[in-house]
């Protein structure tokens, strides 16, 4: 919740494999993935909100290289990251879980201890305003549940550690 | 709303938000929607991921000693 962290969690993960054909007769296996970082979606946006006009998409090429001048040994690191996003979760339980894995870890202080948050406000105090300004800037959601449409009016803090009480409207697929 | 604009339904549910998952999930999760200018139906949305962005560049952590107000820009 603060920002862009100091330190990562990696995890590697086996890319899947299939078999590949041509017309010609060639046969051999093909990893989709090739190599690729999936990367925390959140980080993702910060990411470019630090870029201002130079920000690129969700997808980015990481590039870094490094030189040792005693030795005249050096290096290339190249990788395609991949931001998680809404759509391909919506598309894949394998993003989906991912996901949780990424970012289903409890809000802790430095020693460890959970924290109690207060998401609705900043901290100068003011309230933070998530939805509902207008009805553009309003968030809804599909409730999968129940089938049913769900616009997000307001959020407040309530009694107990980091639980609140989310204002939410039943609406059709207009808003 | 309705046909008439009147508030079809509404409801308020208790929920602990202790981690970003849990936020994302208020939001929405992946079944996040928004109304696209000019659209007025609800289309399939990164607002749920957007939200917890700002959510992560407003709150932040105030150290020890310092006082906010002071160091604001």
């Amino acid at each position: 919740m603060n920002g862009i962290p100091e330190d990562y969690n990696i995890a590697i993960v086996d890319d899947i494999k299939d078999s590949q054909y041509n017309v010609v007769g060639d046969v051999d296996k093909v990893k989709p993935h090739d190599g690729a970082v999936f990367v925390n979606p959140f980080i993702v946006f910060l990411e470019n909100n630090a870029l201002g006009g130079a920000l690129a998409g969700v997808n980015k090429k990481q590039f870094v290289h490094f030189y040792n001048e005693q030795t005249g040994t050096g290096g290339i690191i190249k990788c395609a990251g991949f931001g998680i996003t809404n759509d391909l979760m919506r598309n894949s339980k394998f993003y989906r879980t991912m996901m949780w894995n990424m970012t289903n870890r409890i809000w802790r202080q430095k020693n460890g201890q959970p924290i109690d948050l207060d998401i609705t406000k900043d901290y100068l105090g003011n309230p933070i305003l998530y939805t509902g300004e207008t009805k553009d800037s309003t968030l809804y959601y599909f409730d999968d549940k129940d089938g049913q449409y769900y616009a997000i009016d307001r959020i407040e803090k309530a009694e107990g550690v980091n639980k609140y009480n989310i204002h939410r409207r039943r609406v059709n697929e207009h808003g | 709303m309705d046909e008439n604009n009147e508030v079809i339904d509404e409801t308020i549910m208790g929920k602990t938000i202790n981690s970003n998952y849990a936020l994302w999930q208020t939001f929405g999760g992946y079944n996040s929607m928004e109304l696209k200018d000019g659209e007025d139906v609800l289309t399939p949305s990164e607002n749920s991921i957007k939200a917890v962005v700002n959510a992560m560049n407003n709150i932040g952590i105030v150290k020890p000693g310092v006082n906010p107000k002071e160091v604001e820009t």
